[in-house]
This record gives structure tokens, C-alpha cells and sequence, in this order.
């Protein structure tokens, strides 16, 4: 690794840092300014005294910049304070949640990859057929349907008629079956969009005439010579989508009731529970901005026209 | 590359319940234990800890019902409607009143804790300890309400304690029977500290607590000495499954047993289902509405009289509860017993709304009423129909939806909503403390001093007497000068409506219990 490189990882990370800083902030100022939370947390007729000493025992009592400041001290050394609503550690209940949130994300990925690619690539090689028609229909069914939407239909199919599958949980394997499939359909529709145009623009390459010449078969054309072509736009592709996902990863677990990160999210906003709220927000913008990161860097070792300094966006 | 055949099939099939993780459950039917089901509960949310003082909420007190016991209990289930306000001993055998100030209270003898302790006088005087749920430095300042009244509480033997209030108490046992006064084990609850006694709570229930996670699920277990019998169900789980459909589809395929929070217009869609029924309540809670003294027009009482006239309240509750909601009697109740007012009603006069107007000099300002689209079942429906019966008789009104609480009431607000429950079954508990002088309206003036004066003599003069019959006569005078002056009004008394097996008997209560007690909750003979 050169030199430039090392310059160009050092400068993307303190990027990062500093998108973190900026959620943090955001953050902050939009729960502060959004409502008094003990008396979301409090029943309605708690009486003011009460809610007063609720307010001084959490700190909000405090002007917001020393809050602001307090807080920003303690998450750059790992504390991310304690909820108010149990006095647990933040780090301690995100913890808890992000395997079963990478669980989930990381099945739907792998399945919405699958038939993403698959259709994607059937669909190019099938371009203008009805197969291709049928692929593209599926696709666009698939990210225009609402998560949702998908969710509850798959929840009255498959639970309720069907009774093949549990409604809502995380007890087995068969519990993680429709939140998959509901976070996947849709990015699986995109990935077959992208995958397709992708595949299509390699086949109508000159190395891609060249292997059918020298007498490859259509499957090893494909497999050898355009995918892994294919791959470096698909690689991008997917440093977004993983943010994309994360957040579908919210509504998929409040409808299946999967207690990960997203349904974290969703109670401890309902609730007021500012330190859940912002531990979760930068959790998950700390996945999103380390999962680009290893994008731009796997990006400079797939292509080797491309450059390491380059993607990161440093001097060459 | 295998063949696919019958066999492989046959064997594939005989599999797929190891796969499905179902021959737990099916060996489990048949195990020891056996004769005791397991019992699931879909719930809409969870609370955060299982300290029943830190969850004054329908959420947490529903699960924490079945872990802790009171040393007096509220026999609520005494009534038909599930709203019984008769005292009954529970960890306490008998409790003598020594002065209007001073309760002796004996012990159950015998009754064990979830850790094997026997319940004695030591941990009914921890439990009620300055700094627990009283004093300056309270753990749980929101127990205040309910005891910051108490002086002392001692123990005079292992099994008597004496408990004295500051002054004169009228509701002192009923206070004992409250959601606030969960007797905790000393020994527990020293050793493991707040936060952690919080989480796994030692008490003396028919269940004790297995595991607790907000997002998922709280798994308690049989406790087999509890003192009133052993327990019916051999495990209950609590189950987090904030969307209905989800918890809908679990109760029609079986994987839940009961399940919470049916909105109105669910019920009939639910209740088709043959095994299923829906039971529902009328709550011990009304939606109100404030109107706010701030406000130069509305500091004029004629025209907050005139609101309260134009809302036909029968009409809200028959086409947006089903009919299944109740208008109340004015904020009077039937299960203050005797101090339930007969024959009061809060009247519908549409007339009498546009005389008030008249005579107010109302000339078509316009009034905003504030409302959150969800926090209360049908706000946002009620408040629809509401403007409309305003402006029938000529005010108007508009609608502002809300996000939050305070926007709801801060600057500009006109009319708001609110709720009030009854959290002891008199005045006391219920009017006093929501539009007493320790209740918002009056903190922040939305009920202006002026206004509110008699109302709070009166109430002030209810807290000194202990003689019933005064007591009552004091509770008319603060109704009348509560509706007359009109800070605000009730709309009616909500009902929570449960989803649960047909073979299993249950019945639901007015407050927020959900008591699986041995003499509540059965299940159909295998």
C-alpha cells in the first residue's frame, strides 16, 4: 500500500468522523427541540412538581449547549449515557439489539443478492423477451410495493390462512423467514434493475465477443467474463443500499415485532428516551459510514483502473 | 444427485416439526407440569422495568399485576362490570383505623417470597420507606402522590405495622390497595440495588419473574407456594408485538393465547372468529377536554359553558365507541360507593349553548382546538366531529393536529385534550388530583386562581373531613362549582377491549390490571 493510499484512508476516516459529529449534532438539537420527554414518559396527570424533579434527575434542566457538550464529552469515550427509562447503559441495550439487526440485514442482503442477480442477469440475457419482461415486472413490483404493505400481506398469507409461519418474534430460525423476505423483495427489484443494466452493458463489450470467438459457453461467458465486470458498479450499488436497508430494517421490525436495533429505534422514540434514540442514530450511522468505507477501499482492489486515493476522494 | 421419491418426501415431512422447533411444545403438553398450559400475551408494548412504582402505566402495571401483591386488594372483579371498589385482605389479614391519622395493619402469616423470605413487617416498612416512594430524595418521585402523605411507617411486631399520615387520611387504605403499593422484599432489593431489583423483581405474586427485555418479551414462571393457590397457567409470556395484524394473526393461529389493545373498529372483524371472543371494559379513565383561562375569550365562562352544552356526547360514544364507551356522570363514578352522586348527567342543549354565546357577545372568533392524531384511541375522530357540533350552534372552531404534548398545549393552544383516571375510588383520587392544586390546570393557571377558588376551598375542606356524610355533601359543591366554572369537560370513559381464546375464562378489569390470579384466569380440562 502506497503512501497515498495511507493519506487517503487517514482523510476519508476524519470524513467520517466528522459526518458522525454532524448526526450527533443534528440529532441532539431535533429530540431536544421536539418535545419535553418527561412528560411523554410520565402519565398525563403527573403532577408538575413531580415532572420537575424527573427533569433535574436526567439533566434536562440543564441549558441545552451543556447538555450538547456533556453529552458530545462522553460519547467520544464510549459512554452513551443511560436510558431514562430503565437506568441501563445505552452501549450496554444497542448492544443487545445490533446482532439480530445485522441477523436480519444480512439474510435479506444474501437473499435479495440471490434473485437480485439472478434475475437481473436472466433478464440481460434474455433482453427483450417476455422472460425479460417478466424479470423487469417482478423488479419493479418488488421496490414499489411498500415494506409495510409486504409485511402485513406476508403476516395474513403465511401466518394467519397458510399458518406456516410464526406472525411476529425472533424465537427460531423460522421467525427470521418474513422479515426477510419482506426486506428483501424490494432490494432485491433494484438489485435486479442494476444487476441487468449492469450485465447488459459488459455483453457489449469487445473481451465478451472475444470469449464467445475463442468458444466459451453462454454460462462461463457469464459467470467468468461479465460478472465479475459487472461487479465493480454493483460493488457501489451496494454501499447504499446497506443505509437503505438499515432503515427498512425499522419498519420491517415493528411489524414483525423483531426485537433489533430498528424496533429499539421505534419504542424509544414513542417513549422520549433521548440517550436510546441517539445511542441507535449513531450506531447505525457509524454501520452506514464504515460499510462505505470498506466499498471505496474493496473498489480500488476490484478495479485495478481504479486507484485507492481516487474513490477515497484523496490526491493522487 | 438424490432422487426425489415418496419416501424421501414422507421422511422430509416427518422432519419439518424438529425443523420448526414444534416438539418442544408437543413434549412439553405431555411433561410433568403438564396439567398446566403455558399462557401468551400480545401486548402493544412492554415497560421498561418491572419496579411496579416506576411503571404507573397501563403498559407495566398489566405485566407487574401478576409478579406483586398489595397488602389490601381492591376486589374489582366483585362488581359484574369488572369495577368493584370493595376492600379485601390480601398480604394483610385485617387493618383497624386507631385515629383519622393512624392505621394498625396485620399480617398475612406464612406468605413466602419468590426467594424463599417469609413476608414480615420489615418489608412492608422497607417498602413504604422515606426515600423509596416519599421524601425529598425519593428512588420513585412519582410514588408522591399516592405517599408522600405518610409520616411513619413502623413496625410493631413481625406482623403488625403501623402506618401514620400527616394529616387527617380518609383514603389511606385505599391508598394500600393502589398501583403504587407493591410490597418489595428488603433482602432483594437491598442486595441487588434499584436498578438491578428493577429488572428481576423478588415479591410475593403467583408468578415470578424468568426474563424481561422491553422489545421482546417479559417470561415469568408458576410460583408454586403463592399464598392464594397455585397458580393455573404453568408459565405466562408477555409478548412485545406493537402491530395489531401481527397480533391478530398470533391469536387466530394460536401462538398467543390473549391479545391487547383492539381498537373499536376491530372489534367486530376479531370477535367472527370462533374461538376467539372479545371482551372489553369501560375504563376507570375519561377523555377531557381543557379549556384554557389564558385565552381572553374563552377566560369568559359563558362561552367554555357554551362548548360543554353543544357536545353530544352519546352520539361520539355510539358511533365511534360502538356504543361500548360510557358518558359518565358528570366526573362522578359508581365505584366511589357512597359517594357516588345519583342523577347527575352532563347535559346536551344546543339551545342553551347559542343563549350562552348570545349573551357572552361571542361574534364568530375563532377558537383552535389542538389534538394529537393517536395518543388517545379516537382523538382525532372525536375531535373531527367535535368542531362540527360547535359549529352547529355558531362557534368557530378549527382543528390543529399535533406531534407532540407540548405543542398541544403550548401558545396559541385554545382547547386541548387530556385524560383523567380514577386512581382511588373517590373524589379524591380522581377530580382532586387531576384539577386539584398538585394537578397541572391549576400549576400553570390554565385554570385561572380566580376562577378555580371555590373549587379548591372546597376540595381543601374535602382532604380535612372524614365524616362520610359531609364528605359528600362537600363533593356535590365541588361538582357544581367544577361544571359551572368549566375549565374543561368530559367526553366519556373509554373501553379497552381484550381478544382471547373462547375456552379460557378471564375476566378484564376497569383499571389497567390484567389479573391472572388462580381465581381468574381457567382453562378448558385437557
Amino acid at each position: 500500500m502506497t503512501a497515498h493510499s495511507l493519506v487517503a484512508i487517514a482523510l476519508r476516516v476524519l470524513r467520517s468522523v466528522f459526518t458522525l459529529i454532524l448526526c450527533v449534532t443534528l440529532v441532539f438539537i431535533v429530540l431536544r427541540t421536539a418535545g419535553d420527554p418527561v412528560e411523554q414518559l410520565l402519565p398525563p396527570e403527573t403532577p408538575p412538581s413531580v415532572l420537575e424533579e424527573y427533569r433535574v434527575a436526567w439533566g434536562l434542566d440543564r441549558p441545552l449547549y451543556v447538555q450538547y457538550f456533556s453529552y458530545l464529552g462522553r460519547a467520544m469515550t464510549g459512554d452513551l449515557g443511560v436510558s431514562f427509562t430503565n437506568n441501563l447503559p445505552v452501549s450496554a441495550i444497542v448492544a443487545e439489539a445490533l446482532p439480530r439487526t445485522l441477523l436480519l440485514g444480512v439474510s435479506a442482503l444474501l437473499l435479495a443478492s440471490v434473485l437480485g442477480l439472478t434475475f437481473g442477469i436472466i433478464g440481460a440475457m434474455r433482453r427483450g423477451g417476455p422472460v425479460d419482461r417478466g424479470v423487469m415486472a417482478f423488479a419493479v413490483l418488488g421496490y414499489s410495493m411498500p415494506i409495510f404493505f409486504l409485511g402485513i400481506m406476508l403476516i395474513l398469507l403465511f401466518a394467519l390462512q397458510l399458518r406456516v409461519l410464526p406472525s411476529s418474534g425472533a424465537k427460531t430460525w423460522a421467525h427470521l423467514i418474513m422479515p426477510t423476505v419482506t426486506l428483501a423483495l424490494p432490494l432485491a427489484g433494484r438489485i435486479a434493475r442494476f444487476a441487468r443494466t449492469a450485465t447488459l452493458e459488459v455483453l457489449g463489450k469487445q473481451f465478451i465477443r472475444t470469449a464467445h470467438a475463442k468458444g466459451a459457453g453462454q454460462i462461463r461467458v457469464i459467470l467468468k467474463h461479465a460478472l465479475p465486470n459487472a461487479m465493480v458498479p454493483l460493488l457501489m450499488f451496494y454501499g447504499i443500499e446497506i443505509g437503505l436497508t438499515l432503515s427498512g430494517a425499522v419498519v420491517t421490525e415493528a411489524i414483525f415485532a423483531w426485537p433489533g436495533l430498528g424496533r429499539l429505534l421505534v419504542s424509544s422514540v414513542s417513549a422520549r428516551d433521548l440517550p436510546v434514540v441517539q445511542g441507535v442514530i449513531l450506531t447505525v450511522t457509524l454501520i452506514i459510514v464504515l460499510s462505505n468505507l470498506v466499498v471505496d477501499i474493496l473498489h480500488a482492489f476490484i478495479d485495478p483502473k481504479v486507484s485507492l486515493s481516487s474513490t477515497l476522494g484523496g490526491t493522487r | 444427485m438424490p432422487q426425489i421419491n415418496r419416501r424421501l418426501l414422507l421422511q422430509g415431512a416427518a422432519l419439518t416439526p424438529f425443523i420448526f422447533n414444534f416438539v418442544p411444545q408437543a413434549f412439553a403438553a405431555a411433561g410433568t407440569s403438564a396439567n398446566r398450559p403455558e399462557f401468551t400475551v400480545a401486548v402493544a408494548a412492554l415497560p421498561a422495568t418491572l419496579e411496579p412504582a416506576r411503571e404507573l402505566s397501563n403498559v407495566g402495571t398489566r405485566v407487574t399485576y401478576s409478579i406483586f401483591d398489595t397488602l389490601i386488594r381492591r376486589d374489582f372483579l366483585g362488581s359484574p362490570d369488572g369495577g368493584g371498589s370493595q376492600l379485601k385482605p390480601h398480604l394483610a389479614t385485617s387493618w383497624e383505623r386507631v385515629s383519622a391519622s393512624e392505621l394498625i395493619v396485620k399480617l398475612r402469616q406464612g406468605v413466602k417470597f419468590h426467594n424463599g423470605d417469609e413476608l414480615t413487617a420489615e418489608d412492608v416498612v422497607y417498602t413504604f420507606r422515606d426515600g423509596r416512594l416519599r421524601g425529598d430524595k425519593a428512588q420513585i418521585p412519582g410514588g408522591k402522590p399516592y405517599f408522600g402523605i405518610l409520616a411513619d411507617v413502623t413496625a410493631i411486631d413481625p406482623y403488625t405495622v403501623r402506618f401514620t399520615t400527616k394529616v387527617a387520611d380518609v383514603l389511606l387504605e385505599q391508598r394500600l390497595a393502589s398501583w403504587c403499593s407493591w410490597i418489595v422484599n428488603k433482602r432483594a432489593y437491598e442486595q441487588m440495588g434499584f436498578d438491578a431489583y428493577s429488572r428481576a423483581p423478588v415479591a410475593t405474586g403467583p408468578y415470578r419473574v424468568v426474563s424481561h427485555n422491553q422489545n421482546e418479551a417479559t417470561v415469568l414462571e408458576a410460583f408454586d407456594d403463592y399464598f392464594l393457590g397455585t397458580p393455573t397457567a404453568k408459565k405466562v409470556t408477555f409478548r412485545a408485538v406493537p402491530e395489531l395484524a401481527a397480533r391478530v394473526a398470533g391469536l387466530v393461529s394460536n401462538e398467543f393465547d390473549l391479545i391487547t389493545n383492539i381498537p373499536p373498529d376491530q372489534v367486530a372483524i376479531i370477535g367472527g372468529y370462533d374461538d376467539i371472543d372479545v371482551r372489553s371494559v369501560v375504563l376507570a379513565n375519561a377523555h377531557v377536554l381543557v379549556f384554557d383561562n389564558h385565552d381572553k375569550l374563552l377566560s369568559d365562562k359563558r362561552i367554555r359553558q357554551a362548548l360543554c352544552f353543544a357536545i353530544d356526547r352519546q352520539k361520539l360514544v355510539d358511533t365511534l365507541w360502538l356504543g361500548k364507551a360510557e358518558v359518565p356522570a358528570s366526573h362522578n363514578y359508581p365505584e366511589y360507593g357512597q359517594m357516588f352522586v345519583e342523577g347527575r348527567k352532563l347535559p346536551f342543549d344546543p339551545q342553551k349553548a347559542k343563549a350562552l354565546l348570545a349573551e357572552a357577545g361571542y361574534k364568530g372568533e375563532k377558537i383552535v382546538y389542538k389534538t394529537q392524531a393517536s395518543y388517545y384511541t379516537n382523538a382525532l375522530e372525536a375531535a373531527q366531529v367535535l368542531v362540527e357540533m360547535w359549529k352547529a350552534v355558531g362557534i368557530n372552531a378549527t382543528l390543529q393536529v399535533v406531534e407532540t404534548s407540548d405543542q398541544m398545549k403550548g401558545n396559541g393552544a385554545q382547547i386541548y385534550n387530556w385524560s383523567n383516571s380514577t386512581r382511588l375510588p373517590d373524589p379524591l383520587g380522581a377530580l382532586w388530583v387531576a384539577w386539584g392544586p398538585g394537578g397541572e390546570v391549576q400549576a400553570t393557571d390554565v385554570w385561572s386562581p380566580e376562577s378555580r377558588k371555590v373549587f379548591t376551598e372546597l376540595g381543601r375542606a374535602l382532604e380535612a373531613e372524614t365524616d362520610p356524610a359531609k364528605r359528600k355533601v362537600l363533593f356535590v359543591k365541588m361538582l357544581d362549582a367544577w361544571e359551572d366554572e368549566a375549565p374543561g369537560t368530559i367526553l366519556y370513559q373509554p373501553f379497552e377491549a381484550y381478544a382471547i381464546k373462547k375456552s379460557i375464562e378471564w375476566r378484564p378489569t376497569t383499571f389497567y390490571f390484567m389479573d391472572l390470579r388462580p381465581d381468574n384466569l381457567r382453562f378448558p380440562q385437557a
